[in-house]
């Protein structure tokens, strides 16, 4: 399969057998998990097969996996939820964190509890320094993300365990790493992970919240007690279906691995060649992205330029594409915001080919030279 | 006729085929992520989701831009009652008030405001299920800053007056949040007229997919809440979280064959409800829950006294039907609605809720009134408070060896 | 929630279902549980000539388990002294049944019942 779709870390195609499943849920009459007649018993039955697929796809029991809405909720879940149990906790997040997990954590300032960012280096990764400075009894609930979305970094999860220590609970946003690295929950030994359908080929709509058994933690929603009362509202059944298919074909997806590291390599020499920059270029990075830029070639403009061929790239985060503010995964990183005004996120998928990245390179160079050629006048 | 026949349409409703089709190509070949501005497959699906949304707001007569979507009626109703009494309780103060009867996402969002310092009132209402006006105004103080009251009841399908409420809403200056998940297509909502600030819908009980809602937030005069989730800033900020392109469309499907066909439709659903209702009254010693006027024909609420429902619900294995609420069917306590309306133990243990909807046939009911005929009449020769009742012995007078 | 097959099966086709005379003298009569519970159970047993229980008859107002404990206890009942039936636990009763554990207290509330019964017999003599 060819596409010209290159922003599978925004979302990603449905794989036709997810659909399939889902299908069946609303060809056959399903009633709601809650109910006890068969209708119901079947829905319910559905539910939890979904659920144990998921947890083997993240190596966590199934009982320690919560459906939500979104990467966002469960993101959004943890904090809230947390904070409600431990009001006198410090919270720290990475300062690369998507949105849905920085946005939230400023708001706990609000109800008067301390939140603190952990920086990071140009590199991405996080700054370890951080962890030598601080009191250990200063820091005691942290999120990271285990990916990130834009720049495709891994944060090694085990390492920072090891550096903050038993005392103090970690989360982790691994949207991102679904998928693409190998997850494995247990094996962490981290409190809580977030994961998303979306991002490995599931319907949009659904997700998780991978939850250490014997954590304490208070839901988000309130309502009709589903999901072990941690979180209510009826179930989704059909998209909890396709989500379970989806983690089940995440074990394919990760042979792709090679495939997809070499495309990108690829790719990345090409960039080079012409003059392009590849951010975080030397920190471990999945193997599907690369975030890239031009000298004096704004990201955005490219992106419009390269839509009119029919290629869908991004600036970064898909959430963020409405605002004209350079990438703050960049800024982070200490990079000028000049530079991080010229970024694009390639990120392929599984159905990319070579013949893809070529036009796509050939595009890119057609637009950069027409694009130089209009600087170069007003300048 | 198929067996088991599906009478549960409260708790959920099969997703219409119309619907589950116009929801596939979202899935497949219009993918792409809604807030993605900056490539077509992007587009395509926020063009899809602004259609959704006008045709949310036409089921309502709202404007398409005071329809914020969320995961679900429990999400809309954590929102809207949290969302709002957090952004006004500052200048308003914190006492906050809703009904007995409510479902338990408004319940338990009061229960959580609770713990954090507000007052709650819970209004009892009256033996039918309707909130007595005088009772409700009464029950509003200065420092009120939030009613929530629902459209049509779950269990018990009563329409509360929600004009006069919120006209009451407006005078006191309090903000009026409606429950109206199971109002949607059965009664008409008119939201440029209702004295209504907030309301919640769902998908999933108009033949649309689970796992996708919506919360209605007037505009004018404007109403402000406070976002429960953060993050990318979608829905202007109000609900953050990458949009079920495919499941909006699927809502906003399933609302506009709503508004197209309920009229017709809920001509036929009345017809099937008194034929119900005329040959399960014909059973001795049953008793209708619920105004029978102001009640919604989709719903018909019966206790048959002196059989314990769910043996009654196993007996009856035929037709899917629940004893209340599914939310709470897997506890053993009687349904907390009648309990409100204050029926007695035995008649609150003793209910059915029967919901029928669009592909209910009348051969149907006819089965499910033989089917209960024959198995109430089972269940009372092995009932000995039967038994007791037939030989004049008053129920109310025993000295029970509770357990 | 699902039920084994033994709870249908008395379910369905419950045995010894009926009444005896609460006021013949070898007739003892239980009656335990409350309206207010969702159980209430009638059992009543007769006492032959020769001590043991020559018959047994329930009435329950309750659930499927409720009603299949005590359809069980008027099999188990019948030819057994009283001190037998006595000993009967609610334990035999549940696992017999494979009860859920949110059921079991139906064969606790059905335990409960053999004793009434037998006490009233006892006070009758």
């Amino acid at each position: 399969m060819s596409s010209l779709y290159f922003d599978n870390n925004a979302t990603t195609m449905v794989d036709p057998e997810v659909l399939q499943s889902m299908k069946d849920c609303w060809d056959c009459q399903l009633g709601n998990p809650s109910s006890n007649h068969s209708f119901g018993r079947k829905a319910h039955r559905l539910v939890e097969e979904a659920r144990i697929k998921v947890a083997n796809a993240v190596g966590a029991l199934p009982k320690e996996v919560f459906f939500t809405s979104s990467g966002s909720e469960s993101n959004n879940w943890f904090v809230n939820g947390m904070a409600k149990v431990n009001p006198d906790a410090k919270f720290f997040y990475g300062a690369t964190e998507h949105p849905c997990i920085s946005k939230p954590m400023q708001q706990l300032q609000n109800i008067g509890i301390f939140s603190g960012v952990i920086p990071v280096k140009t590199s991405g990764e996080i700054d370890e320094t951080f962890f030598k400075k601080i009191n250990k009894n200063d820091i005691n609930i942290v999120s990271l993300m285990y990916v990130n979305n834009e720049s495709g970094v891994i944060h090694d999860l085990k390492k920072i365990k090891e550096n903050l220590g038993n005392n103090v609970l970690l989360h982790s946003d691994a949207v991102q790493a679904l998928g693409k690295i190998e997850l494995a929950f247990n094996d962490l030994d981290i409190d809580a992970i977030s994961i998303s359908s979306h991002k490995v080929n599931g319907p949009q709509g659904v997700a998780a919240l991978i939850i250490k058994n014997g954590l304490d933690i208070e839901p988000l929603i309130y309502g009709g007690g589903q999901e072990s009362g941690l979180r209510s509202g009826t179930e989704n059944i059909a998209s909890i279906v396709g989500f379970g298919k989806a983690c089940e074909l995440t074990k394919e997806k990760l042979k792709k691995t090679t495939y997809l590291k070499e495309l990108r390599d690829f790719f990345e020499k090409n960039i080079k060649l012409m003059n392009g920059f590849i951010f975080a270029e030397t920190s471990p990075r999945v193997a599907n992205t690369s975030f890239f830029g031009f000298p004096n070639i704004d990201g955005a403009t490219l992106i419009t330029a390269l839509d009119k061929h029919g290629i869908g790239i991004a600036s970064g985060s898909a959430c963020s594409s409405n605002n004209k503010e350079p990438s703050h995964v960049l800024l982070a990183m200490g990079i000028e915001d000049q530079q991080a005004q010229s970024a694009i996120r390639l990120s392929l998928g599984g159905q990319n080919t070579k013949e893809d990245v070529v036009f796509l390179l050939e595009k890119i160079k057609l637009e950069v030279n027409r694009l130089l050629t209009y600087t170069s006048l007003m300048n | 006729m198929k067996l088991p026949i599906y009478m549960d349409y409260s708790a959920t409703t099969p997703v219409d085929k119309r619907v589950a089709e116009r929801m596939i190509p979202f899935i497949t070949e219009e993918f792409g992520n809604p807030a993605s501005r900056s490539h077509p497959y992007g587009w395509t699906a926020e063009k899809a989701v602004e259609e959704a949304r006008r045709q949310v707001a036409d089921l309502v007569n709202a404007d398409p831009k005071e329809i914020v979507w969320t995961s679900g009626a429990t999400e809309s109703n954590n929102l809207a009652i949290k969302g709002t009494a957090e952004f006004y309780s500052k200048d308003k103060g914190k006492h906050i008030i809703t009904v007995a009867t409510e479902h338990k996402a408004v319940i338990d969002a009061f229960r959580e405001l609770e713990r954090i310092g507000y007052e709650a009132t819970y209004l009892t209402p009256e033996p039918n299920g309707l909130i007595n006006i005088e009772k409700f105004k009464a029950a509003i103080r200065p420092d009120t800053v939030l009613a929530s009251v629902m459209f049509v009841n779950n269990e018990i399908g009563v329409i509360q007056d929600i004009n006069s409420l919120g006209n009451i809403c407006r005078e006191h200056n309090v903000i009026f949040h409606v429950d109206a998940a199971q109002a949607t297509g059965k009664v008409d909502i008119n939201l440029a007229e209702l004295p209504v600030d907030v309301m919640s819908f769902c998908a999933h009980k108009t033949y649309g997919p689970k796992g996708i809602g919506a919360l209605y937030v007037r505009r004018k005069p404007r109403i402000r809440l406070q976002a429960q989730m953060h993050g990318g800033g979608h829905e202007r900020g109000m609900r953050s979280g990458t949009l079920a392109t495919h499941q909006i469309v699927g809502m906003g499907e399933a609302f506009k064959i709503a508004k197209e066909e309920m009229h017709d439709e809920n001509k036929r659903i009345k017809k099937l409800h008194d034929q119900l209702l005329h040959g399960l009254t014909e059973i001795e010693e049953v008793y209708v829950n619920g105004d029978l006027t102001h009640r919604v024909p989709h719903n018909l609420n019966i206790s048959f006294n002196y059989v314990e429902g769910e043996s009654l619900i196993m007996a009856i294995k035929d037709i899917a039907v629940s004893s209340g609420s599914a939310c709470t069917s897997a506890s053993l306590e009687p349904s907390y609605v009648l309990r409100a309306l204050g029926r007695s133990d035995e008649l609150a243990h003793s209910s059915i809720r029967f919901s029928i909807g669009r592909y209910t046939t009348e051969e149907d009911i006819n089965h499910a009134i033989d089917l209960l005929k024959q198995k109430v009449d089972k269940l009372r020769e092995l009932s000995p408070l039967w038994e007791m009742f037939k030989d004049g012995v008053d129920l109310e007078k025993v000295e029970w060896a509770a357990h | 929630m699902a039920y084994s097959d033994k709870v249908l099966d008395h379910y369905e086709n419950p045995r010894n279902v009926g009444s005896l005379d609460k006021n013949d003298p070898n007739v003892g009569t239980g009656m335990v549980g409350a309206p207010a519970c969702g159980d209430v159970m009638k059992l009543q047993i007769k006492l032959g000539k020769n001590g043991l229980i020559e018959d047994a008859k329930f009435k329950t107002y309750g659930c499927g388990s409720a009603i299949a404990s005590s359809s069980l206890v008027t099999e188990m009942l019948k030819g057994k002294t009283l001190d037998e039936a006595e000993s009967i636990k609610n334990s035999a009763i549940a696992e017999e049944l494979a009860l859920p554990p949110v059921k079991i207290h139906c064969s606790v509330l059905a335990e409960d019942a053999i004793k009434a019964a037998i006490n009233d017999l006892k006070s009758k003599k």
